[in-house]
């Protein structure tokens, strides 16, 4: 395998030393490349202690080798693991995103102000500590504000009226056994919230979640508010959110997170509503979907990317959350 | 590469095409064949990674293997209704050294196709970079692709950015302007349908259905 060894991540100092050696391509190094089913941690460590180099350079390389061999190993895909999604309680809402949020994915959503995001955001939140016996993923939830946007005594409404409706819904003994020692306090504890108030904190958040990640949803609420405003050169900006991007990617693909990101709109030269930053992030979230009042109480979501796409739902916000419209 | 005989790189490649049920896209691109290499470039939303799933489901079809390079985690809901999931390899890239990496392993497989799923986001991080670094890995993954085209047909999905007075370009800038062999434009026309266009001349249009795509000529 032609890889010269210039094209690695490793620092000029081992480039330099291998050189000296004669090794120029990554194929005159290892003699058998653990590729597909023969790849070996084991085989990979042996074969880089057979080949005599001191100690530093040996240490970058094994380290570089394993990490990049190991996740990029090509796999056969399995399926038949149930993903169990997060809900939004408005059904309508729930079968347009073909059962909710799944593990894995990144989800945009996008709005004018007052379409209904924020609250999105926390019920969202509030879901992710359903038990698995009710269907919910019982796990913990990060919601990182950006905005301002997020009450704890509307986290706390929304979670009181979750808890009435799993009492309500309860058949089983277990079921009731359950609901009955379940508290707000307990599902409010799975439900973290943090505040970042320029952009240097939020991508030191994700640095830090991205290290060892226990959340099951990481929900970012207003992603533009720090980046449409501070920044004069336009390049750099590209720049951090092209590298913020990649970070997003590869914590779904590390951890069984799923990332919901909020967007906001803007108005460009024709008079209609484009999402902000830009064309490069829009390829980031596999699914988009569009957020707009109708009326008092009644908003809607359409599929602008992803599966449905071009299809609408119509939920209602009341005091306990996110809910159905009553049919008509 | 050692030097071969040509008619036993035709049996090669003979064995490795396979059957397509979009013969409008074979016209447009000038045959899907193993030495093509093929761009889609096109906003958010309109359609490539569906064009390509649906070729993939093509090939399997045809019982021959798949290789994808994605920066995407692969869901469930992408997956069913594919036949033979054996022959379908996926390796799931975050930087361009990845990218380096599974593009070297595709070469020691066998593959008909393959497919990497959103090139922009891996090399537009390296491009920003100050350093001169960034043209020089560009050019290291324009090796590997051509590398890897030799033995398969490799199609990628590429972004657009505004290039001023409101048109659309390609991303990636000018120096990757050269490396597919074929690039097709996906963009919305007036009434809100996908058009697909090759050198400004000649278009198609694209429909999404459940089960797939359909292309036609305009």
């Amino acid at each position: 395998m032609a890889l010269p060894i210039t094209s690695l991540p490793i620092p000029q100092s081992t480039v330099r030393y291998l050189s000296s050696r004669n090794v120029v391509y990554l194929s005159d190094l290892l003699k058998t490349l653990p590729w597909l089913d023969s790849y070996n941690e084991e085989s990979v460590i042996l074969q880089m202690e057979e080949l005599n180099l001191p100690e530093v350079h040996r240490r970058l390389l094994t380290d570089f080798l394993i990490n990049h061999l190991h996740q990029t190993a090509f796999q056969a895909p399995q399926i038949g693991k149930k993903l169990v999604p997060i809900i939004t309680f408005s059904s309508s809402l729930d079968s347009l995103l073909c059962g909710g949020i799944f593990p894995n994915e990144i989800v945009e959503f996008l709005g004018e102000p007052g379409s209904g995001t924020s609250q999105l955001c926390m019920q969202l939140a509030v879901d992710c500590s359903i038990p698995e016996m009710f269907g919910g993923r019982a796990c913990k939830s990060l919601l990182i504000d950006c905005n301002g946007d997020t009450c704890n005594i509307r986290l706390n409404q929304m979670a009181k009226a979750t808890l009435t409706h799993l009492n309500l819904i309860a058949r089983s003994a277990e079921e009731k056994d359950i609901t009955s020692k379940l508290t707000v306090d307990e599902l409010l504890s799975k439900v973290y919230t943090a505040r970042c108030t320029n952009y240097t904190q939020l991508i030191a958040l994700i640095n830090t979640v991205s290290k060892d990640c226990n959340y099951g949803a990481i929900i970012i609420d207003a992603l533009a508010t720090h980046f449409r405003h501070e920044f004069e050169d336009m390049r750099q900006r590209t720049n951090i959110i092209a590298e913020f991007s990649n970070k997003l990617h590869k914590l779904c693909i590390d951890a069984p997170v799923s990332l919901i990101i909020v967007n906001q709109v803007r108005m460009d030269g024709e008079g209609s509503i484009q999402p902000c930053l830009g064309e490069s992030w829009s390829h980031t979230a596999t699914r988009r979907i569009f957020l707009r009042r109708v009326s008092t109480d009644v908003y809607s979501a359409t599929i602008m990317k992803g599966k449905r796409s071009g299809e609408t739902a119509n939920f209602r916000i009341s005091s306990r959350g996110i809910r159905d419209c009553p049919a008509q | 590469m050692f030097p071969t005989p040509c008619n036993w790189l035709l049996r090669q490649n003979k064995l490795l095409k396979f059957q397509n049920t979009l013969p409008v896209l074979d016209e447009l691109v000038g045959g899907l064949h193993p030495g093509q290499i093929i761009e889609l470039c096109g906003p958010s939303g309109i359609g490539k990674s569906q064009v390509c799933w649906h070729l993939i489901r093509d090939c399997l079809n045809a019982g021959k293997n798949v290789a994808m390079i994605s920066s995407r985690k692969i869901q469930d809901y992408d997956l069913e209704n594919l036949p033979n999931l054996s022959n379908l390899s996926i390796s799931y890239v975050s930087s361009v050294y990845n990218l380096l990496i599974s593009l070297a392993a595709v070469n020691s497989m066998s593959v008909s196709l393959v497919v990497i799923d959103g090139i922009q986001p891996l090399l537009q991080a390296v491009l920003g970079s100050a350093n001169f670094k960034g043209q020089a890995l560009l050019n290291e993954v324009k090796c590997g692709i051509g590398t890897v085209s030799v033995k398969s047909l490799v199609i990628y999905t590429n972004g657009l950015v505004s290039v001023g007075d409101g048109n659309h370009g390609p991303a990636l800038g000018r120096a990757w302007e050269v490396a597919p062999s074929v690039r097709i434009m996906m963009l919305r026309d007036r009434e809100g349908g996908r058009v697909m266009w090759r050198n400004r001349e000649v278009t198609a249009r694209l429909e999404i259905g459940d089960q797939g795509v359909e292309i036609s000529w305009n």
